[in-house]
């Protein structure tokens, strides 16, 4: 029974913070094979150690902690590409994840939202990158167009869901 | 859509982001976010954003692979029987012209025999005249002739069956059956299911599509229509009223009671917190919830939470809730009075407390909780209940004498409503209970009555909605058109306690597709993908914890 009440803990703390958790690991692994294999192992660390967790501080940084822990771990055991930033950068990194606990429902809600409003266009540019998982020359190729304007042309569409995201939220809430 | 022109930081960040970063946009992202919290937020907020993205599109795959595995599940199969060779060669054979003329004679002898030699018919199950003349010339007996040889080859007209039961009624598959296989383990991937009622236990199901009109028109009358309408417009209402903290407030009423009220209301229209028009007023609703310890309220709130958790759980099915679910099921269990149900003082349980429990523990036991100590303390729960029935009158199930009128009469339906959904009492007791209730007049009270004038309408209606037919006809005939002309000319709100009526009104006009009768509720099951996550993640095995289902 106590062993039931440790994983019914561990699941809701867990879930609330899984996509956090894989954030941070992709903040620093952009690789998404790599990333997912992280994440898991992440996730099975943090079951192990779950017993260590002090309840009465934050889920959400001891995870991330420990995920950034396990990134430069696999740094350091493939010693194919160097660590994309320096410790002091980490924390404050870190910081930042920590100073926004996670609110994905709303967000995500808003993605939803806001990925309608854009233009057919957009989404389609939007779709190879993130549901076909395209780098941005294969994107480029596939639209006959160059690196540099898909490039522009997808930060302009992040910097407007970001945005639209805020403002969705910000309407919800008030 | 307005854009922001993206700066530096954004540009270097989007570049990061896709690969795309030389040795010295590195250096400089590094420096920028190692000197700037602010640059670092920007950073951290951008990358939550591109794994927003990236699940968003591949939650979907997850979904539709889900969709069409249940799509493909759904489509008979056709099985096909292979003949066997003589069988094949046979038939081949059998179209030359020797066999055909052979067949052909063949057919013409058996008819031949049919007509001629074939006795009078006789029958098996059936009733048969036999008419010829006697050769004595003794008048002709019209007594049935029972067969004497069962197997002939006579044509048999069935009697009518007049043993055994009347045929079970079989329900057809509704849109329950065609729910999501799968835990969503969360509320993104809940609300990427476009049908809510795929989510939804059976239980809830009644309350969307197909499944909400069939049951409306079973259950319904000439009024359905204007309720459906008035609900709706209430149910906007309440959503309005709602303050920021997720609470309903009212003078009178604890906030937490007042919250479940209104969510249950609101849920009961098929309202959920990834699903409807008002699922941001019961998302934050349930996460005000989520912050009340179930030992620090009252027994009454502590129930109505317990209730609103129960059925959000039903009708979502997401971890979270059902964790929440968990533990305030464990509280109810734990507060359980000595002599079974809930609250109250010696020594009888309070009723209303007790049904709004026993009603959350079946709806949390069919939801899959499954704690031992449950079904036992619905069994106890009924058994004081019943224990405190009117010994003189057979009528009142609280018979304490300062208890008359509305809240007596609030108690007795309530009692009634606990007996029907434990389903322990006899059945000449629950009768007895509801002719209590004809005392009960299915009329709207005037805003200047006390609010368990409302509550006892709310469970008298509840009762009458499980016993079903010309009583519950009859009732609703009576009240629902009450409610709806309250409703329509603002009486309704212009009580003290406008919302907690508002919410108990719009949840007696929900009843037909709130939940099906209690004689038709299920019994508790287990949900597996919950197991089957805590296992893939038990130490010393690999966990396939994928992001998208």
């Amino acid at each position: 029974m106590a062993d039931d009440d440790n994983q019914r803990h561990f699941l809701s703390h867990f879930l609330r913070h899984q996509d956090d958790i894989r954030a941070v690991i992709a903040s620093m692994v952009r690789d998404r094979t790599a990333c997912d294999d992280v994440f898991q192992e992440v996730a099975l660390v943090l079951w192990r150690k779950f017993d260590e967790f002090d309840a009465t501080r934050s889920f959400g940084a001891w995870a991330r902690g420990i995920a950034v822990r396990k990134v430069l771990q696999s740094f350091d055991k493939t010693r194919r590409t160097p660590v994309p930033f320096a410790p002091e950068t980490i924390d404050a990194i870190l910081a930042a994840f920590d100073a926004e606990e996670p609110d994905g429902s709303p967000r995500d809600a808003a993605l939803v939202t806001c990925i309608g409003k854009l233009p057919e266009k957009s989404r389609s540019l939007v779709a190879l990158r993130y549901d076909e998982g395209l780098s941005l020359d294969a994107i480029a190729r596939r639209i006959a167009s160059t690196l540099d304007a898909v490039n522009k042309a997808l930060s302009r569409i992040r910097s407007a869901l970001r945005d639209c995201i805020e403002r969705e939220v910000a309407e919800a809430g008030g | 859509m307005k854009t922001r022109e993206p700066d530096e930081l954004d540009s270097l960040i989007d570049r990061h982001l896709d690969g795309l970063l030389d040795d010295a946009g590195r250096a400089r992202l590094d420096g920028l976010l190692r000197a700037s919290p602010d640059a670092a937020l920007r950073f951290a907020r951008a990358v939550r954003m591109d794994e927003r993205l990236y699940r968003h599109f591949h939650r979907r795959q997850a979904l539709d692979l889900a969709r069409s595995r249940l799509v493909a599940s759904d489509v008979p199969r056709v099985v096909r029987l292979t003949r066997p060779e003589w069988l094949r060669r046979a038939r081949e054979h059998a179209w030359g012209p020797a066999a055909a003329i052979a067949l052909h004679a063949a057919l013409l002898l058996i008819l031949i025999r049919w007509v001629v030699v074939t006795p009078p018919p006789t029958t098996g199950d059936g009733v048969e005249i036999t008419l010829a003349d006697r050769p004595d010339g003794a008048p002709l007996d019209r007594r049935p002739v029972l067969p004497e040889d069962p197997g002939g080859l006579t044509l048999r007209v069935p009697g009518p069956s007049i043993a055994g039961p009347p045929p079970a009624e079989i329900e057809p598959p509704g849109v329950a059956d065609l729910r999501v296989a799968f835990l969503p383990l969360d509320a993104n991937t809940a609300a990427a299911v476009a049908d809510p009622s795929r989510l939804a236990h059976p239980l809830v199901a009644g309350r969307f599509g197909a499944e909400r009109a069939r049951r409306a028109a079973l259950h319904g009358g000439p009024w359905s229509a204007a309720a459906d309408r008035t609900t709706s417009n209430a149910a906007a209402w309440l959503a309005s009223t709602q303050s920021a903290d997720g609470a309903w407030h009212e003078e009178g009423s604890e906030d937490e009671a007042l919250t479940s009220l209104v969510l249950l209301a609101l849920m009961g229209r098929g309202e959920t917190p990834v699903h409807g028009a008002h699922r941001a007023a019961v998302r934050s609703a349930l996460q005000h919830l989520a912050t009340q310890r179930p030992e620090a309220l009252s027994p009454r709130t502590a129930a109505l939470r317990l209730c609103a958790l129960a059925d959000a759980v039903a009708l979502t099915r997401l971890p979270a809730l059902l964790t929440l679910l968990d533990g305030a099921v464990a509280a109810a269990l734990d507060a359980e009075r000595p002599g079974g149900g809930w609250a109250g003082r010696a020594p009888a349980a309070d009723p209303l407390v007790t049904a709004w429990t026993v009603e959350a523990l079946r709806i949390a036991s069919a939801s899959g909780i499954d704690d031992p100590r449950l079904a036992p303390a619905l069994l106890r729960a009924a058994g004081a209940l019943d224990a405190t029935a009117n010994p003189t009158s057979g009528l009142l199930y609280y018979p304490a004498p300062e208890r008359q009128g509305p809240l007596a009469q609030a108690e007795t339906a309530a009692s009634l409503l606990a007996l029907q959904l434990a389903g322990e009492a006899s059945g000449a007791r629950l009768q007895r209970g509801l002719r209590a209730l004809d005392a009960m007049s299915p009329s709207w009270p005037g805003a200047d009555q006390p609010a368990a004038a409302v509550e006892a309408l709310y469970f008298a209606t509840r009762a009458r909605f499980n016993e079903g037919g010309g009583g519950w006809m009859k009732w609703m005939a009576g009240l629902a058109p009450a409610i709806v002309d309250s409703v329509r000319t603002g009486e309704l709100r212009s009580g003290a306690h406008p919302i907690r009526t508002t919410a108990l009104a719009v949840l007696i006009l929900e009843m037909p597709s709130r939940y099906p009768p209690a004689s038709r509720w299920p019994v508790a099951a287990g949900i597996p993908a919950l197991e089957t996550f805590l296992a893939m993640t038990r130490p010393g095995r690999t966990p396939q914890v994928s992001p998208a289902l």
